[in-house]
């Protein structure tokens, strides 16, 4: 056991390493304004304790910027949508692709996990052209629908249904369900969790999306928050670490709500 | 409920019941919006790689192609993205399964995979802030390491790689190594295998499905690697960290859709086939046993 101690101890550094960046991050939201400012500017090194601790970046932000709330909400409420159609698509192809075993269904498989490799900009210009011939340039529409499905989402589901028993969609044929039940009743509490990581995933690809905007928008007040972010690094530094705190807070709480039922469903199986 | 217990043999009967050819039909909102977004964008950019860049396109030929494999810069941005890959990838995956070794024997150290996979879910653009600071010329990081200035921004977007995908790396490598039947690793002990070979000749063969899925996901992240080279650098990067993205982004303001879309061609094809090679280098394993 003595042995263990060093590579334990060393181990535990390492692993808080990974989330350093996010408390350093709440420590530059959490000094005052025009210090945070020289920090964000590079012009000071990052405070690695909060020595003047004060809440005047949050109250700024408040008070002084609707615009950024009302992109904030606009953009919370399109990811979260994104997000849910991705999920439910993603579930019903996987389970499809998992299950059927046919040339056609073999075929989408590769294609689809060759497309996760490809870069986004290859597709991203013709959908641009196409927008620009619809008149749909500066949408919200054309910026987030390419979101709404992510090769990546179906492959992941699929591995996922590989390792659903047949005797559960027997079963619900027996009971003479169609697939809508199927979806509900089955495929659904066994994906749960994955469909939880899922769903965070493509909503974290939504809200921190860049190469779309740099291609589909051309337009910069149709940006989305995290373009605005990366805005306001020369126009408002002084509110920076406050406003990026702000962004990572709907993500922070759904991660800790999927821990915590972790934990919770792991302690009810022991 | 009889006749099914019967048929349970997987025939067709069985498989008409349970698994109607009709449900494929809920493929299609999938296969519908893979074509929207993907396979007709795809489409339009190989077509266009092959007509001329104007108002009224005409057939070109390899035009597109000459032009850019006469461009300096294309090559300049193909090795570097290449180089980035090569290098981010081989390392994730050697750290991978080295921290996913040191979990899996030190058991009760395994719920920190958690903190390992939280970068997985944090968006560059909230973070990039911090990081512009943290890799700065005023930074405690500078002042410990006084790197040169290229090949330290290079190193930060590299050690920015390994945050962000070190914990997917690690966690497919401690569920392979959990799946590898103990025995064989102590039949291997027993006829007297060292560390190494247990590594090489055991481990490694047995791990190459998870090793394969960590690819795809690495490679996946390592073509959008632009992102944060954008968020940090913006969109004139040092030489060495010049991407293929950058180069497709600056013809794309430039409005030269023909170039652009010989380039991404080209890119994706590279990506593409380097994939098929590892693919089969590693397929040859499953005949094998065969």
């Amino acid at each position: 056991m003595k042995k263990h101690i060093i590579p334990s101890l060393l181990m535990i550094l390492f692993s808080i390493l990974f989330i350093a960046p996010v408390i350093l991050l709440f420590v530059q939201a959490s000094i005052p304004a025009d210090k945070a400012a020289l920090v964000a500017q590079g012009a000071s090194p990052l405070k690695l304790w909060p020595s003047s601790f004060s809440l005047e970046q949050f109250s700024t932000l408040f008070t002084e910027h609707e615009d950024f709330w009302e992109r904030f909400g606009h953009d919370l409420i399109w990811c979260v949508a994104i997000s849910l159609i991705q999920v439910f698509v993603s579930i019903a192809s996987g389970y499809i692709l998992a299950k059927y075993k046919n040339r056609l269904i073999s075929f989408i498989t590769i294609i689809f996990t060759l497309t996760m490799m490809i870069p986004m900009q290859i597709f991203l210009i013709p959908t641009y052209r196409m927008a620009q011939g619809l008149g749909l340039v500066n949408r919200s529409l054309i910026l987030y629908l390419p979101l709404a499905f992510t090769p990546l989402g179906a492959i992941l589901m699929r591995q996922i249904n590989l390792r659903m028993p047949d005797e559960r969609i027997e079963y619900l044929r027996l009971e003479g369900g169609g697939f809508p039940q199927l979806l509900f009743y089955v495929l659904i509490p066994h994906c749960k969790l994955p469909a939880a990581v899922l769903f965070l995933l493509s909503f974290v690809e939504c809200w921190g999306t860049v190469e779309q905007p740099l291609i589909l928008l051309t337009n910069k007040t149709a940006y989305p928050i995290s373009m605005l972010l990366y805005d306001m690094r020369i126009s408002q530094p002084q509110i920076l670490y406050a406003a990026s705190t702000v962004t990572l807070i709907p993500i922070l709480v759904f991660l800790l709500l999927l821990i915590l039922r972790r934990g919770v469903e792991k302690a009810m199986k022991k | 409920m009889k006749r099914i217990a019967q048929a349970h043999g997987k025939n067709s009967k069985y498989n008409a019941l349970v698994f109607p050819a009709k449900d494929m039909i809920w493929l299609l909102p999938g296969v519908a919006m893979y074509c929207l977004c993907y396979a007709v964008p795809y489409l339009i950019s190989f077509l266009s790689s092959f007509l001329s860049n104007s108002d009224r396109p005409e057939f070109a030929g390899l035009e597109n192609y000459r032009a850019l494999f006469s461009d300096g810069f294309y090559w300049l941005s193909l090795k570097n993205t290449l180089l980035f890959l090569f290098a981010a990838i081989g390392t994730t995956l050697i750290l991978g399964i080295l921290i996913a070794h040191i979990l899996f024997s030190l058991r009760y150290l395994q719920p920190l995979i958690v903190l390992l996979l939280i970068p997985v879910f944090l968006p560059s653009s909230s973070l990039a802030a911090l990081w512009r600071a943290m890799m700065g010329s005023n930074s405690q990081l500078v002042w410990l390491l006084h790197p040169r200035d290229a090949s330290w921004k290079y190193l930060s977007l590299f050690l920015l790689f390994l945050w962000k995908n070190l914990g997917v790396a690690t966690s497919l490598m401690l569920v392979g190594l959990h799946g590898i039947d103990p025995s064989i690793l102590s039949a291997g002990e027993l006829d007297g295998a060292s560390g190494r070979q247990l590594l090489c000749r055991i481990e490694l063969p047995l791990l190459r499905h998870v090793i394969m899925f960590a690819i795809i996901y690495l490679l996946m992240n390592g073509v959008r690697i632009f992102r944060e080279s954008y968020l940090l650098y913006g969109g004139y990067p040092p030489t060495n960290l010049f991407f293929v993205q950058h180069y497709i982004n600056g013809y794309f303001t430039r409005l030269d859709y023909s170039l652009l879309s010989s380039a991404a061609v080209v890119f994706s094809h590279v990506v593409l086939i380097l994939f098929c090679i590892i693919w089969s280098i590693l397929r040859k394993g499953d005949c094998d046993e065969k």
